[in-house]
């Protein structure tokens, strides 16, 4: 096996509880995003752009179809010989086994398979987050710098501050204090989950927090605080583009509805950080006569007599004559029959708005997942 | 189905498929808005569990082997050696017209020689015939018969007289007389739809002998020898079209806005397969208004389209007006412009406010990479 300079390790493992019923039988990563795409799709993609072929996936919660969709992984061309995507769920030894407790846990009981690619520097990263990024820049950023730690962080909305972990740098972006959720942030520099470690100073560091009691095992909470107190070398990368974190209904519908916007600035046409996705081969869609279709995204395999005005149709979606879908999200394989109304709303896979029916409200400001 | 090899021919008997056909192999036109022609007979010999598959090439190779790879995306595995490319298109410009070209079999000695003992039976296909067929029942029917040879025919096939048109006589199921025809097709026609399957021994036997018998065509051999060989003929009820012409290819696409072609073609459980890309969902714009359309990935509509199929990553800009047209793979129709009954090949621009109409029965033709 040859050594390799950064490999990836990929937080899979959450519930997503947020997303409600998006994740009643799928993880969070493999909910469907943008009509085709599923949300995991974006860091394999970003991985395999950034040269790092070896990933592994850190799963825990309804993994299957997550498992089924990442495959060989050569739907991101990282089907390579040593290299690849690998499933790493909790596993048994001779001394028993544990779920993973945290993000660091779940690292740390992946000791073994990092150690056996023996890589410089390990980047984690967050299965739940939209963008387009070239991890090879951050990563040449953090061995420019002989960081210990590099960690991606964007400008976010000042009132938004407080729902991210905060850092606060120097004049060399060397992070000096790292808080997270404050109340009164002391800057707008807004964590994004992203980092970068020297692979000897993230062993060191989770061998030591998997000992400690109190800990939650928890990048954010523990580990980098504690990094912070020894005085590690510790750098902010700032990272300029799109990025959402689709964690709530809220957030995911509202980066969705992003996508349709005049000039998004998340560009999925563009040939440049392409994002690659296990691909249907399905037909092209097929628009009868009586149909109306303005400002939305259609997916291959579908069927559209009716009305479908700002939304996102993914794969074989049936949209019957006279029915309306606005302002909506609309699952694989789902049927809004004749003269039904989906609006505001997100319908998961294979339901059926049966005729005359009406899903969701515009005047409603919650929006009504129909799973 | 492991005692099958499929084949697929190279087709040479396309009678005018012009421009579509100056620069790729006959394989690979493409059609439905995503598809190849040679998709067809390959996804239906995968579809019928058909796993050792020869494709005979013609002289224009790299588009097939651009587009087919090593079969993975039609299920086939590179380690088993699922699918093998021949050699071929050695005679396609001298001597007659042929149907089935026994040459392509000759010049692929190394492929036949190789092919495992258990092997019982080959399936033969063109490379142009948009069809959705279970294979499976073929063989069972080709099995109950005992026949040496089973020909796939359609009854009042519906499209242009094909070139060496075969037709069959058939009594109780099976083949009596072999009967070409040039000019017209009688009504109540048994057309042989380019399909078949015959015994591997009786095959090789036929190439052992095919020096001697003055005809480099299949068909001609059977229908020289049809009182020594069990010939079965199999009725087919679906969607069948060979695409040998314009005409035929224009009429082919317009028949796929059907609702019943597309539910046979593409609504069964036999997925027709093909290359995938990695495009965007097509995107509407807030102008787009699309009727009667099959619309492929990576596409941005902003104008109006009708009675047309677009191919991917094509654009059809704002207040353009395509009707009754094909619109292939990144094809870009600029603002204000009109197109109508038109066929415009990959890569073409049509710049703002231009006019262009050509008629059902003459689509106009524009080619590849051309700027008008």
């Amino acid at each position: 096996m040859s050594k390799q300079k950064c490999i990836a390790m990929l937080l899979a493992g959450g519930q997503g509880s947020r997303l409600k019923s998006l994740t009643q039988d799928n993880a969070k990563p493999g909910v469907m995003f943008g009509g085709k795409y599923r949300i995991i799709d974006f860091s394999l993609s970003n991985c395999f752009h950034s040269g790092i072929y070896t990933v592994g996936v850190l799963t825990q919660y309804k993994p299957l179809l997550l498992n089924r969709y990442i495959g060989t992984g050569n739907a991101w061309a990282l089907d390579k010989i040593d290299q690849g995507v690998y499933i790493l769920p909790p596993y048994m030894d001779q001394e028993g086994g544990n779920w993973y407790k945290g993000t660091a846990d779940a690292v740390y009981q992946n000791l073994s398979f990092v150690d056996v690619y023996d890589p410089e520097y390990v980047l984690i990263l967050s299965g739940d987050h939209i963008y387009k990024m070239d991890y090879g820049k951050m990563l040449e950023y953090a061995i420019e710098r002989e960081a210990d730690l590099a960690v991606s962080v964007m400008e976010v909305d000042w009132e938004e501050a407080s729902r991210f972990g905060i850092t606060n740098v120097n004049q060399e972006m060397k992070i000096v204090e790292f808080e997270e959720k404050p109340e009164n942030p002391k800057n707008n520099m807004a964590s994004m989950g992203i980092y970068i470690f020297k692979w000897s100073i993230l062993k060191e560091a989770l061998l030591k927090d998997a000992k400690n009691p109190e800990s939650q095992h928890d990048f954010g909470k523990n580990v980098i605080p504690e990094l912070l107190a020894q005085n590690k070398n510790i750098y902010a990368y700032l990272f300029q583009g799109y990025w959402k974190d689709v964690g709530t209904i809220d957030s995911y519908y509202k980066a969705n509805m992003d996508l349709l916007k005049k000039d998004s600035e998340l560009d999925l046409s563009s040939k440049e950080l392409r994002v690659y996705s296990n691909n249907r081969n399905r037909r092209p869609h097929y628009v009868g006569n009586s149909a109306k279709i303005r400002n939305s995204l259609i997916c291959d395999g579908s069927l559209i007599e009716g009305e479908v005005d700002n939304s996102i149709l993914s794969y074989e979606v049936t949209v019957g004559k006279g029915a309306v879908v606005k302002d909506s999200i609309v699952f694989s394989n789902s049927v809004i029959e004749e003269g039904a109304v989906v609006e505001r709303a997100i319908v998961v896979e294979n339901q059926v708005v049966p005729k005359g029916t009406k899903v969701g409200d515009a005047n409603q400001e919650e929006i009504i997942v129909l799973s | 189905m492991k005692q099958v090899v499929g084949i697929i021919i190279n087709s040479p008997n396309q009678r005018d498929l012009g421009e579509l056909v100056s620069h790729r192999s006959i394989h690979t036109v493409p059609i439905g808005g995503k598809y190849r022609l040679i998709d067809f007979s390959l996804s239906n010999m995968v579809n019928s569990g058909l796993r050792n598959i020869g494709v005979i090439g013609s002289y224009q190779y790299r588009s097939l082997v651009d587009h087919l790879g090593a079969g993975e995306e039609w299920n086939l595995s590179s380690k088993s050696n699922d699918l093998a490319i021949l050699h071929g298109g050695r005679n396609v410009k001298i001597g007659g017209i042929t149907r089935i070209n026994l040459q392509d079999f000759l010049d692929n000695k190394a492929f036949f020689s190789k092919i495992s003992s258990g092997v019982e039976h080959f399936v033969i296909s063109g490379c142009n015939i948009v069809y959705n067929m279970d294979l499976t029942e073929v063989l069972d029917h080709h099995k109950r018969k005992q026949a040496d040879i089973t020909m796939v025919y359609k009854r009042d096939y519906q499209g242009e007289i094909l070139n060496k048109e075969v037709t069959l006589k058939t009594e109780d199921g099976s083949v009596q007389d072999i009967v070409y025809s040039r000019e017209k097709r009688e009504s109540g026609a048994n057309v042989f739809i380019d399909t078949l399957i015959i015994k591997k021994k009786v095959m090789m036997d036929i190439l052992e002998m095919v020096g001697t018998t003055g005809s480099i065509d299949l068909i001609d051999i059977i229908r020289d020898n049809l009182v020594n060989l069990k010939v079965a003929g199999y009725y087919m009820e679906g969607y069948v079209k060979i695409i040998n012409s314009i005409k035929s290819y224009f009429d082919c696409s317009v028949e796929m806005l059907e609702d019943e072609v597309q539910k046979e073609l593409f609504h069964s459980n036999r997925t027709i397969y093909t290359k995938t890309k990695d495009n965007h969902p097509a995107k509407y714009g807030p102008h787009a208004s699309v009727k009667n359309a099959f619309v492929a990935s990576g596409t941005q509509i902003e104008g109006h389209v009708e009675n047309s199929i677009i191919f991917r990553e094509a654009k059809i800009k704002p207040g353009a007006k395509v009707k009754n047209c094909i619109i292939m793979q990144q094809c870009e129709i600029g603002e204000n412009s009109v197109l109508v009954n038109a066929i415009l090949d990959k890569y073409v621009v049509i710049r703002e406010g231009k006019i262009m109409v050509g008629t059902e029965e003459e689509p106009l033709i524009i080619k590849k990479d051309a700027v008008v």
